[in-house]
C-alpha cells in the first residue's frame, strides 16, 4: 500500500503545516488588528495541511493537472539541474556587486554550456558564443538606453 | 455638451492616429511578451512622449500599447508556461500542453482571435454602457471583495491542480506571502525576521516569474528532448482551423468576454479573477470537462477572451468614477488629466468628444491586434521551436534577472524571485502547483482590506455578521458560488467512488 502513497505531498504538507503553526504562534506578538489575518490564515493552513496528511496517509492522493515535475522525474540531469539553480543563484547575489554585464555575460555563457547536450564544432560553439554576448548586449541596452532602467554597474560593470 | 460621431470618428480613423495606434500594439505586444516587463511599464515609459501629441493621439497610442501589453501575456504563456501577469495565469493551462504537443501556431492564432473578440466586446461596452455598469463597482464594498479574493482562490485551488485540498493549501500559502512587510490595516511590521528589504513585501511580479519560470528553466535544462514539438510544415496560420473551433465556442466567447468586462469593472482583483471564473464555467459547460488542463481549445478561447475583455471593462471605473481599476490604468489616468481631462460622471457630458475619440482609438487597436497578433504570434512560436535549448535557457534566465530588477530597479527583488523559483521547484515535487500561491500574493491584500475594514465597519454598528455576510445578497451570492467550487469536485468525486462500487458488485 505505501507505493500509492503521495510521500511527496505528505512531505510538503508537514512544511505547510509547519508555516501555518509559526504563523499562527507569531500573530500573539502583533496588535489586534494585524494579528487577524495572519491569525485566521494560519491556523487554516495548518488544519488543511494536517487533514491532508491525515487523508494520504489513508491512501487518498489527487490527479495532478497543472504542468509540475514529479520526484521520479527529477532524477534526470540532476548534476545540470544543480549548475543551474547555482548559477541563478550566484548571479542574482553577484550582479549588484560585480556589476549586470559581466555576470550576466558569465552566467549566460555557464547556462549556454548547462543546456548543451550534442558535441558542436568549434565554429557553431563559437557562433553560439556570439549569440550569448550579443542577447546580453541587446538586453543591456534595451534596459540602459531605451527603457531608463540602470544597470547595476558594480566593481566591474 | 453631445458628440459628433462624424468628426470623432474623423479623428480616430486618421491615417496618423491609425499609425500610433499599430505601433502602439507592435509595441505593446512585444514588451507583453517579455515575462517581467508590464503593461504599466510600457505606458509609463511612453506616457512623457504622447505629451507632446495632442490629446486624441497621445490616449490612442496609450489605449494601443495597454491592449497590445494584455494580448502579448498570453505568447509567454503559452510558448514558455510563464504567464506574464496574473491575468494570464489560467492561458498556462491549456495554451502550454497545445504548443507542447505540436500546436503551438494553433494555439497562438486561437488566442489571438478571441484576444480580439473579448477586447471588442469590453471595448463596446465601455462605450456604451459605462455610467450603468459603473453602479456594479459602486455596489461592492469590503466584504465582497473579500468573498471575492476567496473565490479566485476556491476556483484557482478547484481548476490549477485537480487536487483541492492541495489548492487551497497553496492559495494560504500565497495569503501568508501576502502578509509579508507592512500590515495593510495597523501597521505593523510582520515576518520580516529584521530584514529592511522585506519591508515592502514580496513583489507579485518577481514572485509570478520565479514561480513559474525557474522550475520550467530547470526541467529545460534536464532532458535533451525539445522543448516544444515543432508544426509540420505547410500549415500557415491555421486561421480557418481556429475561425472553426471560434464558431464551434461562439457561446464560450461571448460568455467569457461578458465575464471579462463586468468582472473588470472591480478595482483591483479584476484580470485575474476574470480569466479564472470564465476558464471556470467553459469547464463546467463543456461537454468534455475532462479535456481541460490537457491542451483544450475551448479553456484557451475563454481565458484569453476575458483576459482583453478586462482591458474595456477596467476602464470603466477609471473614467466613469475616477477610480483605476489596474496600475495602467492609473498611469492613463495620470495622462488624461494632464491633457486636462477631469475623469467623473460629468466626463461623458461634458468632454465627450476626446473620451469617445479614446474609446473608438482602444477598438481600432484591438481589431489591429488580429494582422499584427497573427504575424508576431507566428515567428514567436517558430523562434522559440527552432532556438536550441543552449541558446533558450540563457535567453530566459536573462529575462527573468533583468524583468524582475526592472521592476523597482531593485537588485533584492531578483533574489526574492530566484528563491521563489527555488521554492516553487521543490513544493512542485509534492504536487503543489504554482497558480494557487500567485493567486493567493495576488489577492491575500484585497482579502485582507475587505476583512478588516468590514470587521471595523461591524464593529461599529455591532454587527459584524451583518456586515460581513449576513445582510449583503452580493455576498450571499459569492459565497454561494464558493460553496458550489468547493462541493463540485467533492461530488463528483463521492459519483465516481458510488459508481466504481456499483460495477464492484455481482
Amino acid at each position: 500500500m505505501n507505493a500509492g502513497r503521495d510521500i511527496a505531498g505528505i512531505v510538503g504538507s508537514v512544511f505547510f503545516f509547519l508555516v501555518g503553526a509559526a504563523v499562527f504562534a507569531m500573530s500573539f506578538e502583533m496588535t489586534p488588528l494585524a494579528a487577524m489575518f495572519p491569525r485566521t490564515v494560519g491556523a487554516a493552513l495548518a488544519l488543511l495541511a494536517a487533514f491532508y496528511v491525515f487523508a494520504a496517509m489513508r491512501g487518498y492522493r489527487g490527479e495532478a493537472v497543472e504542468n509540475g515535475s514529479t520526484v521520479g522525474d527529477q532524477a534526470e540531469g540532476l548534476g545540470r539541474r544543480i549548475v543551474l539553480l547555482a548559477t541563478m543563484i550566484g548571479w542574482a547575489l553577484l550582479f549588484p556587486v560585480i556589476g549586470m554585464f559581466v555576470t550576466s555575460l558569465a552566467a549566460c555563457a555557464i547556462l549556454m554550456f548547462t543546456g548543451l547536450f550534442e558535441r558542436l564544432s568549434p565554429g557553431r560553439l563559437a557562433i553560439q558564443l556570439g549569440a550569448v554576448l550579443a542577447l546580453v548586449i541587446c538586453f543591456y541596452l534595451l534596459m540602459n538606453s531605451v527603457l531608463n532602467i540602470p544597470m547595476p554597474r558594480g566593481i566591474l560593470f | 455638451m453631445a458628440f459628433d460621431l462624424g468628426s470623432v470618428l474623423v479623428q480616430a480613423f486618421s491615417p496618423f492616429n491609425l499609425l500610433l495606434a499599430l505601433l502602439g500594439v507592435v509595441l505593446g505586444t512585444i514588451i507583453g511578451a517579455l515575462p517581467g516587463l508590464s503593461a504599466t511599464m510600457a505606458i509609463a515609459v511612453l506616457v512623457p512622449f504622447t505629451f507632446a501629441m495632442d490629446p486624441a493621439s497621445g490616449l490612442i497610442m496609450l489605449g494601443a500599447i495597454y491592449t497590445g501589453a494584455i494580448y502579448g501575456g498570453a505568447y509567454a504563456a503559452i510558448l514558455v508556461n510563464t504567464p506574464g501577469t496574473p491575468s494570464a495565469i489560467a492561458t498556462t493551462f491549456d495554451g502550454f500542453p497545445m504548443a507542447k504537443r505540436g500546436d503551438g501556431d494553433l494555439a497562438m492564432t486561437l488566442a489571438t482571435l478571441a484576444s480580439v473578440v473579448g477586447g471588442v466586446i469590453g471595448a463596446i461596452a465601455l462605450m456604451t454602457l459605462s455610467p450603468l455598469l459603473a453602479n456594479i463597482a459602486l455596489a461592492f464594498q469590503s466584504s465582497e471583495y473579500f468573498w471575492l479574493a476567496i473565490l479566485g482562490l476556491t476556483l484557482i485551488a478547484s481548476l490549477s491542480t485537480g487536487n483541492v485540498i492541495k489548492g487551497l493549501i497553496g492559495g494560504a500559502f500565497g495569503l501568508i506571502l501576502s502578509m509579508i512587510g507592512v500590515a495593510v490595516v495597523g501597521g505593523d511590521v510582520r515576518f520580516t525576521f529584521g530584514s529592511s528589504a522585506l519591508l515592502g513585501g514580496i513583489d507579485i511580479v518577481s514572485a509570478l516569474i520565479g514561480l513559474y519560470c525557474i522550475p520550467v528553466l530547470i526541467d529545460l535544462v534536464a532532458r535533451p528532448d525539445r522543448h516544444l514539438e515543432p508544426a509540420p510544415l505547410g500549415r500557415g496560420f491555421r486561421f480557418f482551423e481556429a475561425l472553426g473551433l471560434c464558431a464551434k465556442n461562439t457561446v464560450n466567447l461571448v460568455r467569457s468576454s461578458a465575464i471579462g468586462t463586468l468582472i473588470g469593472i472591480l478595482p483591483g482583483a479584476g484580470g485575474s479573477i476574470a480569466s479564472l471564473v470564465s476558464y471556470s464555467e467553459a469547464r463546467r459547460s463543456s461537454r468534455h470537462p475532462e479535456r481541460f488542463g490537457k491542451g483544450e481549445p475551448g479553456g484557451l478561447l475563454a481565458t484569453e477572451s476575458a483576459n482583453n475583455a478586462t482591458v474595456g471593462g477596467g476602464f470603466i471605473p477609471t473614467l466613469v468614477l475616477g477610480i483605476p481599476g489596474t496600475p495602467p490604468d492609473a498611469v492613463i489616468l495620470g495622462a488624461l488629466l494632464v491633457q486636462g481631462i477631469r475623469t467623473g460622471p460629468e466626463l461623458f457630458t461634458q468632454q465627450s468628444g476626446i473620451v469617445y475619440i479614446f474609446m473608438f482609438g482602444l477598438l481600432i487597436a484591438t481589431l489591429m491586434m488580429l494582422p499584427v497578433g497573427l504575424l508576431i504570434g507566428r515567428y514567436a512560436y517558430r523562434f522559440i521551436v527552432n532556438t536550441p535549448k543552449s541558446l533558450l535557457v540563457p535567453l530566459i534566465a536573462f529575462m527573468t534577472v533583468v524583468g524582475s530588477f526592472a521592476i523597482h530597479s531593485n537588485p533584492h527583488d531578483v533574489v526574492v524571485m530566484v528563491l521563489m523559483g527555488v521554492l516553487g521547484w521543490l513544493l512542485s515535487l509534492g504536487g503543489f502547483g504554482p497558480s494557487p500561491i500567485v493567486l493567493g500574493l495576488v489577492l491575500g491584500q484585497i482579502a485582507e482590506q475587505g476583512f478588516i475594514r468590514a470587521y471595523m465597519i461591524g464593529g461599529a454598528r455591532d454587527n459584524f455578521g451583518g456586515q460581513l455576510l449576513f445582510d449583503r445578497p452580493i455576498s450571499w451570492a459569492i459565497v454561494a458560488l464558493i460553496v458550489i467550487t468547493l462541493g463540485l469536485p467533492l461530488l463528483r468525486l463521492l459519483r465516481a467512488r458510488s459508481g466504481n462500487g456499483k460495477e464492484a458488485q455481482p
